[in-house]
């Protein structure tokens, strides 16, 4: 079960993907959402540390069900 | 119907220059207007059908419109309404005010509404520019002057309690201010009442600051949100005569306070040392989104 927060970071990542977020999620984010979420979060990272990042989440090494 | 630019028209300008033109020939006025002057010695004035009827006699190039319009020009401008005719006078003074008698007109009949002269016209440019001028001076005058909020409030709680220190004095005196004797009102109905109240308090200040300040004190101490409906008379006493405005300035001053740090605490995450490696990223996203887990849940 997502917390509020997760649920919010996620919800940022997927905004411009599609309207209904739920369906967002189910079928994934972009680089710009996840940046997004990143800078929503108030964090300050290099273009490739969130990159980089994103490829390690998009292949599954870390789901957000895990990190969380 | 008289044409009122009759006065400057070409038709008038022609007949005035062809009677010049019959002075000239005839050697005096006496001879040239002979029938005009006596038609006016029976009652002093020559009323409109004879006047035609001489000019028509005279055989100029104008038909009796224009003669009638000349007729009328001349009343208009040097008669009055309740004469039955024009005066001899008054003609000659019509015929030649074209090339002499226009400053003189303007000097010796100042009520007079049609006249047409250039030095009316600088007369109305130099009134104009006076104007113009005590405008800009008495914006001058407002832009020196104008004083932060917080100090017209302090200077308009000084001279209410000049007044009186009982609320009630005060409020009876916001309310003479503003009333008027078909709608006595007890509240503000806008910025232009609390301008009267200013103004009538001696206090000098721009519209804008007027406004401003009709904003601020229409505000919600608790939310910082603007009241609805119009602000009752007896709490804008309260809020200036009184200490309400003080914490509504505190509550204000606190929300802005809050706001610049909201700033200040967001230009501090932006220039914080940037995270390049992307597990030490998951890491920070890891651990703000617990720390938010524990705080919002």
């Amino acid at each position: 079960m997502l917390g509020a927060p997760w649920k919010a970071f996620l919800d940022m990542s997927s905004e411009s993907s599609s309207q209904n977020n739920e369906d967002s999620r189910k079928a994934g984010i972009s680089l710009d959402g996840f940046t997004r979420a990143v800078d929503y979060l108030q964090l300050v990272a290099t273009r490739k540390a969130i990159q980089d990042l994103f490829i390690k989440v998009d292949a599954g090494s870390y789901p957000f069900a895990v990190a969380a | 119907m008289i044409s009122p630019e009759f006065d400057h028209s070409f038709v008038r300008d022609r007949i005035s220059a062809d009677l010049k033109a019959r002075i000239k020939a005839k050697g005096s006025t006496r001879a040239a207007f002979h029938d005009l002057q006596k038609a006016a010695a029976k009652t002093g004035f020559i009323n409109k059908a004879d006047y035609v009827k001489i000019l028509m006699g005279m055989e100029l190039a104008h038909d009796r419109s224009d003669h009638a319009q000349f007729f009328h020009g001349v009343q208009r401008n040097f008669g009055k309404v309740e004469d039955p005719g024009i005066s001899y006078g008054s003609f000659l003074k019509y015929v030649a005010a074209k090339d002499k008698a226009k400053v003189q007109k303007v000097f010796a009949e100042p009520e007079t509404k049609h006249i047409a002269s250039a030095r009316h016209d600088v007369a109305v440019d130099s009134k104009a520019a006076e104007t113009a001028t005590s405008r800009t001076n008495r914006r001058r005058r407002l832009a020196d002057q104008v004083l932060p909020r917080g100090e017209l409030i302090r200077e308009l709680s000084a001279r209410m309690w000049k007044i009186s220190s009982d609320p009630t004095v005060v409020l009876q005196y916001v309310t003479k201010a503003i009333a008027k004797a078909s709608s006595p009102t007890a509240v503000l109905r806008s910025w232009r009442d609390l301008r009267t109240i200013l103004f009538k308090l001696k206090l000098r200040v721009s519209d804008v600051q007027v406004r401003d300040l009709m904003n601020f004190l229409n505000l919600d101490a608790t939310h910082l949100l603007k009241r609805s409906g119009r602000m009752p008379l007896h709490r804008f006493v309260e809020l200036v005569h009184g200490d309400a405005c003080k914490e509504l300035q505190n509550a204000v001053d606190a929300e802005v306070m809050s706001l610049k740090f909201g700033v200040q605490q967001r230009d501090a995450n932006r220039f914080a040392s940037e995270i390049s490696d992307p597990e030490t990223l998951r890491k920070a996203i890891h651990n703000k989104v617990r720390w938010l887990t524990c705080h919002v849940n």
